[in-house]
């Protein structure tokens, strides 16, 4: 099983501020250090009507709680890569099976719920 | 309660789908296909031929190829517009309102009390009503206790024409399902009055509906509205499919099954036409479907092609973020923003990606007019482009820090910034010319 999954507070172990692939503190970046070991990591996002929304998602206004998939960065590690298990359902709006973005414009997403490992 | 386990399982299969992975990966190989696009100003390369669009027939079966209008070869003109209005977010202890529709001189939005910005789930319901310029709000009695599901809910999508405002609320806080209803109400006044809800299209064997191509949003046109739903066939399976009703109220009719995501034209709408993927197992079926053209639909319900994919044809090369109105109707079909009119006619390629990798996505259509803000998540948008599709002309404004939302009516544009991180609408003229 090449999944790896620890249910647990990775944001709780880092003071509560969940951290998202900076390039300059990787090495304690739990989404470069899961990618590293070779594992996909879950990412509980949270977007809020007139904030941002990654991938297409709609502008509605409720709040969205969505899961997604990191799968892999850039070689800098400053360019995250994702999967989007909504795809199919919202591919007319221009959501995407797969999808990059930087750490530090996607670090919004995490703030309320954090990442699991 | 059986939908709610859809968000679980579909996250279960994106990580199975992800399996092991290395890191980091590859950087992308360049790709030869993808259209360069050049600032203002830069030397552009020759010109090229149109791309192939051998993916695409016309209702006759005949090849259509629409012609290349590059943003950088016409130097498009960035304009000074007269602004009207701002929608600002409140600060963020305050409730929250935001821009859904424009008509004429109106603005319809939504409202959202402060308490839902807490966390991830809905704390208590939002509501709707007009925006005067000046920052007036002036809301619609409350449906909260409507059609109750006995959650709060949240406007998902509305549109408004001379006499109607129309709308449909959800309890939903995810992308997986949702327990739509729809409802209706005079611009002049009146009563909230509930059109459908989801129960509707379902068995009682669920307790929501699954989202199975985006959310259900009313559009007014051809004297109804229309909307497209997950309807229950009576294999069990989910698919979608495209209704309407009087905006006074009335029995909902079946416009087409197989259908999604109608946006309006003369005399009815533009919607995704879909068929079943063949000799797929019942049990395997839930997203074995795919999408097959463009279809008209009119107020009677008869259905003509407008566009036919090719039965090889790449995901890639499909109509997303479809708009239309009048005659005209405009989608993005892989980098690129494509507009032709409703009898078949090709009218434009605008090639992308725009200069910083931004990407086409939102876009409006109103009056011959077409609207969007090229958009990299990273870095934001800088600019609104409209392209006015009977002229040919092809205009910018200058908006750092832009989000793609584009709104517009005949009469009025808005597009949306976000230098802190909070969408403002800013509402302007509609530019002529």
């Amino acid at each position: 099983m090449c999944v790896k999954l620890i249910i647990g507070a990775i944001a709780g172990l880092l003071g509560g501020m969940p951290v998202l692939a900076h390039a300059d503190d990787g090495g304690d970046d739990p989404f470069i250090n899961t990618i590293g070991d070779g594992y996909p990591i879950a990412i509980d996002t949270v977007e809020y009507p007139n904030g941002a929304h990654y991938n297409n998602h709609p502008n509605r206004s409720t709040v969205i709680g969505h899961w997604i998939v990191g799968r892999g960065h850039e070689s800098d590690a400053k360019t995250l890569k994702f999967l989007d298990p909504a795809n199919e359902l919202w591919k007319q709006y221009g959501t995407k099976a797969s999808f990059s973005q930087s750490a530090s414009s996607f670090h919004k997403y995490v703030t309320t719920n954090g990442i699991v490992g | 309660m059986r939908l709610a386990k859809l968000g679980v399982a579909g996250v279960a299969a994106a990580v199975l789908l992800g399996g092991c992975v290395t890191s980091p990966d590859r950087p992308p190989s360049p790709s030869p296909s993808v259209p360069v696009a050049h600032s203002p100003g830069q030397s552009s390369s020759p010109p090229s031929a149109a791309p192939s669009d051998d993916a695409l027939r016309n209702a006759a079966g005949e090849e259509v190829v629409f012609p290349v209008v590059e943003i950088a070869e016409v130097r498009p003109e960035t304009i000074k517009i007269t602004e009207i209005a701002k929608v600002a977010p409140p600060p963020l202890d305050q409730d929250q309102v935001g821009v859904l529709a424009l008509e004429g001189k109106e603005t319809l939005v939504w409202f959202l009390p402060v308490e839902n910005y807490s966390g991830e789930g809905m704390i208590k319901s939002g509501g709707i009503g007009f925006r005067t310029d000046d920052g007036e709000l002036s809301l619609f009695d409350s449906t909260e206790h409507v059609a109750s599901d006995g959650r709060p809910r949240g406007i998902i999508g509305a549109d408004l024409d001379d006499d109607w405002a129309v709308w449909s609320e959800s309890s939903s806080t995810d992308l997986y399902q949702s327990n739509w209803r729809v409802f209706s109400q005079r611009r002049g006044g009146g009563a909230p009055r509930l059109l459908a809800v989801a129960e509707d299209q379902r068995s009682a064997n669920w307790e929501t509906s699954p989202i199975v191509s985006g959310d259900s949003l009313p559009i007014l046109s051809a004297g109804l509205v229309w909307w497209h739903t997950a309807w229950e066939r009576p294999d069990g399976i989910f698919r979608p499919r495209v209704v309407a009703v009087p905006p006074d109220g009335g029995d909902v009719k079946v416009m087409l099954d197989m259908a999604s995501t109608p946006t309006p034209v003369t005399g009815g709408v533009v919607a995704t036409q879909v068929v079943d993927d063949p000799g797929v197992p019942v049990d395997e079926r839930a997203y074995a479907y795919h999408e097959t053209g463009l279809v008209l639909i009119d107020a009677s319900g008869a259905v003509t092609d407008l566009l036919r994919y090719s039965e090889d044809v790449d995901a890639g090369r499909l109509a997303r973020n479809v708009a239309s109105d009048g005659d005209t109707v405009a989608f993005v079909m892989g980098d690129d923003v494509l507009v032709m009119r409703i009898d078949g006619t090709p009218v434009a390629r605008i090639p992308g990606p725009a200069p910083e990798g931004r990407e086409f996505t939102d876009l409006a259509v109103c009056d011959g007019k077409v609207l969007f803000t090229p958009y990299n998540a990273d870095i934001g948008g800088d600019t609104v482009v409209i392209y006015d599709s009977v002229s040919g002309a092809l205009k910018t404004i200058d908006a750092p820090d832009a989000f793609p939302w584009v709104y517009c009516s005949d009469e009025r544009v808005g597009w949306t910034q976000a230098p802190d991180g909070w969408g403002i609408v800013t509402i302007a003229e509609m530019v002529t010319g």
